[in-house]
């Protein structure tokens, strides 16, 4: 089996018909061997059949909105030379799958979404806000040492609540540690870069998830 | 050149380079598209969401184009006369999915669905004694051994007539074949797979 799987451009050319020859039958190839990919080619057909006479469901302004504003916020970064150090990618959509899959497998209550976060950047520093359900928490990543980091959450004035939120930093399924938000700050040492996640609660009743992952990013953009 | 092909390419260096304006073009001409792909592949999956869900995965989309220095905008070529539409509508798809699949959303809705070469075993096996003598799984193994062997095209029929229990005119449409043609394919592959099955089993 061709273990390289085709690029999106590939796969939109054989759904529309552009490709011949050798093109054409190594994409049949691979889509006869490669479930992830037969599946998407077979959503994407399906996608173009219906969108024949359907009316298109138009995105909500807002969410244009949003999208215009992360994708800005993505260029501001890329355009500061301090944020190559390091970097803290945000993984949102993480949290909100698993509180689409939560119910579908085990029949639990979603958890509240994860809403707002800003990010401001210095040198090795990170400063994130998450507004989980009552709670606004402020998350401030710093590198220490190389591949290492400490990262600071506090609840911000902001909050509804300002004692008896516990954050637990979380690897997998694991916790690594937990402590309760009751002083200024929580300070979580010499975090080694991985994916990770912080799950907030109040007693005992979950608030909010938040996954995240510490990455060092090169020089020399591609 | 295809005029509009030409502007999509325009507005992508423009994007590449970091122009402000050209991105905010670039996410409200395909806002749509990508809000419309992501329901789209939510539903086809059978996975329930929220109006939150469709939000985040189509912010999710825009950022993943645009996050890395463009990255994943920087792969799109147009070589064939592919429309940077047609392109963003794969690569929505594909992140969707790629989520649904992270967090074994899936495997629901897959197992519901799918009817693993059962029925191509049947109709195998009609008329063949060895077959229907052999275990189900070893009748299974030995039948994706033959697909294997057939060629590419007999190979994605077999996928998407069987397997996918696609209807074979939607299996023509999809591989732009005609319906007689299908039929063809559909007589040929069975028969090599048969004697394919009849050779292994003796
Ligand atoms: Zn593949």
């Amino acid at each position: 089996m061709t273990k390289i799987c085709p690029s999106e451009e590939m796969i939109a050319d054989y759904v529309e018909g552009r490709l011949s020859g050798s093109d054409r039958s190594e994409t049949e190839a691979h889509l006869s061997d490669c479930e992830t990919c037969l599946e998407g080619f077979l959503v994407v057909k399906s996608l173009l059949r219906d969108s024949d006479g359907v009316q298109l469901n138009p995105a909500p302004n807002h969410v244009t909105q949003a999208a215009v504003r992360l994708v800005q916020s993505q260029i501001s970064l890329s355009n500061r030379p301090s944020v190559e150090r390091l970097r803290v990618s945000i993984r949102r959509l993480y949290a909100r799958v698993l509180d689409l899959l939560r119910p579908l497998l085990w029949g639990r209550m979603a958890f509240a979404p994860i809403r707002g976060s800003k990010i401001v950047v210095s040198n090795g520093l990170v400063h994130l806000r998450k507004i989980f359900r009552e709670i606004e928490t402020e998350i401030e990543v710093e590198k220490t040492t190389k591949g290492k980091a400490h990262i600071r959450v506090r609840l911000s004035e902001a909050s509804k609540y300002k004692k008896g939120v516990r954050v637990s930093l979380k690897k997998g399924e694991r916790v690594i540690s937990s402590y309760l938000i009751d002083r200024e700050y929580v300070l979580f040492e010499d975090i080694p870069f991985e994916h990770y996640a912080f799950d907030f609660s109040k007693d005992g009743v979950k608030l909010g998830t938040y996954f995240f992952e510490i990455k060092e990013s090169h020089h020399g953009r591609k | 050149m295809n005029p509009s092909l030409e502007e999509d390419r325009r507005l992508l260096s423009k994007c590449i380079t970091g122009d402000r304006n050209a991105s905010e073009i670039l996410v409200r001409r395909f806002s749509n598209l990508v809000y419309h792909s992501v329901q789209h592949t939510l539903v086809e999956k059978n996975i329930s969401f929220t109006p939150q869900d469709l939000e985040d995965l189509h912010n999710t989309i825009f950022l993943q184009l645009f996050e890395h220095g463009c990255r994943k905008l920087k792969q799109y070529r147009g070589k064939n006369g592919c429309s940077l539409a047609s392109w963003i509508r794969v690569v929505a798809v594909r992140v969707v999915l790629n989520h649904i699949r992270k967090k074994g959303m899936d495997a629901i809705a897959w197992q519901m669905k799918r009817t693993p070469l059962e029925d191509l075993s049947k109709l195998i096996g009609e008329e063949m004694d060895p077959l229907t003598l052999m275990q189900n799984e070893e009748q299974d193994r030995l039948v994706e051994n033959g697909i294997q062997s057939l060629p590419p095209r007999d190979r994605l029929f077999i996928r998407l007539y069987f397997d996918q229990g696609t209807p074979i005119e939607d299996v023509a449409e999809t591989m732009q074949i005609s319906v007689p043609n299908a039929y063809t394919i559909k007589h040929r592959a069975v028969r090599k797979l048969k004697s394919y099955v009849s050779s292994m089993s003796k």
